[in-house]
């Protein structure tokens, strides 16, 4: 009987140690796999985040790399974005995370002057769920483009706010708070000047007013928005591994 | 352990034991990821990868894993085959991670990759295994991609729509225009019509073999007749 029991405790240490010694090939395989692919997703993930903020604004309109000007939005709950998470204690951190969050917004700076800034913005009355968009708006508060980054709505009937799918989308730019005015900011079944889809209401409705609601931030926040942020204040969205290794020694 | 013939492990996982159309095993990601047949061939390739390289590694193994840890070990080489072939995707393949979304890392869960490590490849050597994962991971993905085709058919009215995601930008114009958008049928890429459509790809396999079967019995009937004849 007591051989037998020192037998099984062998035998459970050896069983453990397999499976602990699996375990660490495991975390291995993938802590190598992550270190080898992490520069070229910062890159994907730039390459994406660049296309989505381009895409808002007209191309040629300004010099630098709005990418590298996320800034954090006073009052993001007038955009219905959700509110900060206890910061991290790195601010590139902290940033990195409300960048993909997605509640931050940037600049288009051209000669020393903010051209143009994009912002999110969330809605949560579309057909399902929350739609979100990122809209582009120049100085004189004149919408330069709208994207829709998030959308679960009907295929088929509320995804015409995609631009693959349908060109209304385009319909809002060069709109701003007074073209149309007050009352055309609706779709036509409301009274306003935007078109609404064949069988479907809701989902038109709910971009209309996000985007109404994002214009009135920015003239309520114009000042802060449209001024040159502190050289220390500018922040890269996405940190690039490669680029930190390469970082200038802090004398 | 009989040796295994590579015939009969290919008629296995692609049509008699098919893991879509008779195991009917990892309906979740082939009734959500089948509305196109990019994100289709996406994901089936993701599956089959899984699928290769776990039952190999799992094979491999084998001799060291004792009983009482096999299925913790094994779930363990799966999950980590999956995060790896995650980041590659997140990597190389960004625009159509985003579309898989979950789908990606939930391949863990897909109960036929584990029931082809544990059923497989826990028994048999390291090629057959290979073979066998390659064979089930593609008769799997081959009915993800069918029911891709007919519902981007029915539902979109192209083929090949956003081929560049998985393709690459050589592939941007690869989209092909089938029905005119009146001729769209909605259903078809709607949760429901998933379920359809695997259930007429079934009801196809199902009457394929009742024909060929009720042909065989027929023909032996024919074969067997002249000598009953002689009797009379």
């Amino acid at each position: 009987m007591k051989r037998l029991a020192g037998l099984d405790k062998s035998r459970i240490a050896i069983t453990a140690l397999l499976l602990g010694g699996f375990s660490v090939i495991g975390v291995g395989l993938v802590t190598v796999t992550e270190e080898a692919t992490r520069t070229r997703i910062a890159e994907s993930q730039l390459a994406v985040l660049l296309g989505q903020i381009s895409a808002v604004l007209i191309p040629g309109s300004f010099s630098n790399n709005p990418a590298d000007t996320a800034f954090l939005l006073p009052d993001p709950a007038a955009l219905n974005l959700p509110p900060l998470k206890p910061t991290l204690a790195d601010p590139k951190q902290a940033m990195a995370a409300s960048v993909a969050a997605g509640i931050v917004g940037f600049r288009a700076i051209k000669a020393g002057k903010v051209v143009a800034v994009v912002l999110p913005v969330i809605t949560h009355f579309g057909y399902s769920g929350d739609i979100k968009l990122i809209i582009g708006i120049d100085r004189d508060g004149k919408i330069t483009g709208v994207r829709v980054t998030r959308q679960n709505e009907t295929p088929g009937l509320g995804d015409k706010i995609e631009p693959e799918k349908s060109p209304w989308i385009y319909g809002f730019n060069d709109k701003s708070l007074n073209n149309p005015d007050e009352k055309g900011w609706a779709v036509k079944k409301d009274g306003g000047v935007f078109d609404q889809f064949s069988g479907a209401t809701i989902t038109p409705r709910a971009v209309v007013g996000a985007i109404h609601q994002a214009l009135r931030y920015v003239q309520a926040h114009h000042e802060q928005l449209f001024s040159l942020p502190a050289p220390h204040e500018a922040q890269p969205a996405i940190n690039l591994p490669a680029a930190t290794h390469n970082e200038v020694p802090h004398e | 352990m009989s040796e295994v013939s590579y015939r009969e492990l290919t008629v296995q996982g692609l049509w008699k034991n098919n893991p879509g159309l008779v195991q009917i095993l990892g309906m979740c990601p082939m009734m959500a990821i089948s509305n196109t047949v990019v994100n289709a061939m996406g994901l089936a390739l993701a599956t089959i990868l899984t699928m290769v390289i776990s039952n190999g590694l799992a094979s491999a193994i084998r001799h060291w894993v004792r009983p009482e840890v096999r299925l913790p070990v094994f779930v363990m080489v799966v999950a980590s085959v999956v995060t790896v072939i995650e980041l590659l995707m997140n990597a190389y393949l960004n625009t159509l991670y985003h579309v898989l979304g979950i789908f990606l890392p939930l391949i863990v869960t897909n109960c036929i990759v584990i029931a082809r490590v544990e059923g497989f490849a826990a028994r048999n050597r390291v090629l057959p295994s290979l073979y066998d994962g390659l064979m089930m991971g593609l008769g799997f993905g081959l009915v993800l991609v069918s029911l891709g085709v007919i519902r981007e058919i029915l539902g979109f009215g192209t083929l090949l729509a956003n081929a560049q995601q998985l393709f690459g930008s050589v592939a941007a114009h690869w989209t092909l225009h089938i029905l005119p958008e009146q001729a769209h049928f909605l259903l078809a890429i709607l949760p429901p019509g998933a379920f359809m459509a695997l259930a007429v790809l079934i009801a196809l396999k199902q009457g394929f073999e009742q024909r060929r079967a009720a042909r065989i019995s027929q023909k032996q009937l024919s074969l067997a007749s002249p000598a009953i004849a002689g009797v009379q």
